[in-house]
């Protein structure tokens, strides 16, 4: 299947707006490492109020790409590698001291937690996906927007990688390349100009080195700027984006 | 219509999609065989609670397999689950692969907990001594951890992750996997759910009271919540007809609440329609309803109104939990795997099917289904097709519609 980015939106401690996007794209470079995150206003407080980082940045990414009755109708995916990770280490914190556990923190834990504020905000009620696969997270976030357009027949499906810096005391344990970042993509069932492909091959024999930056930000990069392929590899898997050149033939 | 491949598609217009092998770990058994005969007797005895203190909960009993040190960052308990499902269909995989190849092979499998346990044991050990344990790798925590266990097992290089949508998730895991056969990504798919006991979420549903005192009792009065429970049911799917086929999935959200359904019902309905019309099945072709049936007051009365709507009160429904617990992530592909059983291991032209265990009070807000009753069976001429539901916090469902090829 191949399909066409319609809109995008993202957010990162530092590169918050589409002009800092685009130059980010001409010349990239790792996000802060700051604990900040979006505003997003345009959230109730009631609802703004169970918003952790994950959710935040979400919210932001998404609305800031589509219109609030598109918001409520598009099948949905969440990649995220850790998911609402700052909620987990607290409940096990307490786990830890034998202290109660808070019932909002709980059910505020689920990986997909910023789907469902998400769905609750948007009164979105479509199909919706969460999902994680390790440092590959984003290139399988795509392959299941893929699968999602395709068992729901939908036009369109709303793409969102969103994580969150590993919180303090688990830091020592996790990848150094994480930082806070959020990418909304709208994928379009499309064929012809500028229609994305992705190949899905066996990976490299020797490591590759890591970039500074996450791999749904060099997608964005590689979306905005004019190379004809954007390849990630490392591990057993070789992920290939192409898009076909020229004219449209439908 | 033809597929990417150019195959023979099934009469919904989708690509067969076969179940074509099946491993289980539950509290009823460690194997199809062990679990077979209880599953149809409604044989709750394995959820007593080991003292009289405890609350009941379904364990899976004995020894977990060993993690070989090559893989000593995903040892955990949730993954020591996932080998001792995936060893029974390990050679049937191998085969796949060998078929296929292993870029062709694909991992897809849900979870809630991933290895959250041995989480809990390295904080435990850090507010002692100020260090989190040696053992511990945050991939045990990662959801994405156990597909790439279970492709490392499999010797998988298609595309390997997890999904994790609380209760739902095994179930989408396999509406996902059908999705990647059919897009030609990959030939072959070890696809399902393992979800392991932990203090999070027994402590977390308890702070929700959401938990029940006895054993859980689902449709009754006198329910009072869940049982919670453990186990793992993992699938080998091939883009062939034959044997029993995954032939629908439906998805919905809520947009309601975090850990409430919506109490319409809207989206219970919505999914369960969605997955007959995905299987182009009518709601009269459907010999069995597996219930997500927690025995939670709000799931019971919500999905029973909404089951009503979709089948009317003629269809047999049965909620399996008193049997094994709310294995939560691992849920969906657990009752899976129960729907595949009944028909595999069908009799004559009739399906046993798993009583539904309860006090037998019913509940005036309840909606009357027609609850399985013990030794029921049911004349299911062959093809017979089978429904089961999983909701799941944050509003997320999916049901799934299993049918023999015809």
């Amino acid at each position: 299947m191949q399909v066409a980015v319609s809109r995008w939106c993202a957010w990162a401690p530092g590169i918050e707006d589409e002009s800092a996007w685009r130059a980010f794209a001409r010349a990239p470079h790792a996000p802060e490492r700051a604990r900040r995150t979006p505003a997003i206003d345009f959230v109730p407080a009631m609802q703004r109020r169970r918003c952790d980082a994950v959710a935040r940045m979400l919210l932001h990414v998404a609305n800031g790409c589509a219109d609030p009755e598109e918001l409520a109708s598009l099948p949905v995916v969440l990649a995220s590698r850790h998911g609402p990770l700052e909620t987990t280490v607290e409940l096990l914190e307490h786990i830890a001291e034998e202290k109660p556990l808070s019932p909002t923190g709980f059910s505020h834990s689920v990986h997909n937690t910023a789907l469902g504020l998400f769905s609750i905000w948007s009164g979105n009620r479509s199909a919706s996906v969460a999902l994680a696969a390790g440092r590959d997270t984003f290139a399988h976030g795509f392959i299941e927007a893929l699968a999602l357009l395709q068992r729901t027949r939908a036009s369109e499906v709303l793409y969102l990688c969103v994580d969150e810096v590993v919180p303090e005391s688990l830091a020592a344990l996790a990848d150094p390349s994480g930082t806070a970042h959020a990418l909304a993509l709208r994928l379009a069932r499309k064929s012809g100009q500028r229609a994305v492909r992705l190949r899905i091959g066996v990976g490299p024999t020797a490591p590759e080195p890591e970039r500074a930056w996450p791999d749904a930000l060099e997608f964005l990069r590689w979306w905005l700027g004019d190379a004809e392929e954007l390849e990630i590899a490392r591990g057993a898997r070789r992920f290939t984006w192409s898009r076909a050149a020229g004219a449209d033939c439908g | 219509m033809s597929a990417p491949g150019g195959l023979i598609v099934s009469g919904s217009g989708r690509d067969p999609c076969r179940i074509a092998e099946v491993g289980i770990a539950c509290a009823l058994g460690r194997s199809l065989d062990a679990v077979w005969p209880r599953l149809v007797a409604g044989d709750t005895a394995a959820m007593a609670p080991a003292q009289a203190s405890a609350r009941a909960y379904g364990r899976v009993e004995g020894e977990l397999p060993f993690i070989q040190a090559a893989l000593a960052p995903l040892a955990c308990r949730n993954n020591r689950l996932a080998q001792l499902v995936f060893e029974q269909i390990a050679a049937q995989v191998a085969a796949a692969r060998r078929r296929f190849g292993a870029p062709r092979l694909a991992v897809v499998v849900g979870t809630s907990t991933s290895g959250i346990s041995d989480a809990e044991d390295a904080f435990r050990a850090r507010s002692r001594t100020g260090q989190l344990a040696g053992e511990f790798a945050l991939a045990q925590l990662e959801h994405g951890g156990l597909a790439e266990f279970v492709a490392h097992l499999a010797g998988a290089q298609g595309p390997a992750y997890t999904i994790s949508t609380a209760c739902s998730s095994g179930a989408k895991a396999l509406a996902s996997a059908r999705a990647l056969l059919e897009l030609d990504l990959c030939d072959a798919v070890v696809a399902g759910g393992v979800d392991s006991a932990c203090a999070l979420t027994e402590r977390g549903f308890a702070s929700l009271q959401a938990v029940s005192a006895g054993l859980t009792n689902p449709m009754s009065r006198n329910r009072d919540g869940l049982t919670l429970g453990e186990g793992g049911a993992l699938f080998l799917l091939l883009r062939e007809l034959g044997g029993i086929q995954l032939a629908g999935a439906g998805e919905s959200s809520d947009a309601h609440h975090m850990s409430a359904p919506e109490p319409n019902g809207q989206g219970f309905e919505a999914c369960m329609r969605a997955a007959l019309a995905d299987a182009a099945l009518e709601p009269a072709e459907i010999a069995y309803v597996n219930l997500h049936g927690t025995g939670t007051p709000q799931n019971d009365r919500v999905e029973s109104a909404a089951v009503l709507r979709v089948f009317g009160s003629g269809v047999p429904c049965s909620s399996t939990k008193p049997l094994v617990g709310h294995a939560l992530g691992a849920s969906g592909a657990l009752e899976a795997a129960f729907c595949w059983l009944l028909m595999s291991r069908r009799q004559g032209e009739s399906l046993r099917l798993p009583p539904h265990r309860w006090d037998g009070c019913s509940d005036p807000d309840v909606a009357p289904l027609r609850l399985v009753k013990d030794g029921e069976s049911v004349l299911a001429p062959a093809p017979a097709a089978l429904l089961s539901n999983s909701f799941g916090f944050g509003g997320s469902n999916c049901a799934l519609v299993l049918r023999e090829a015809s």
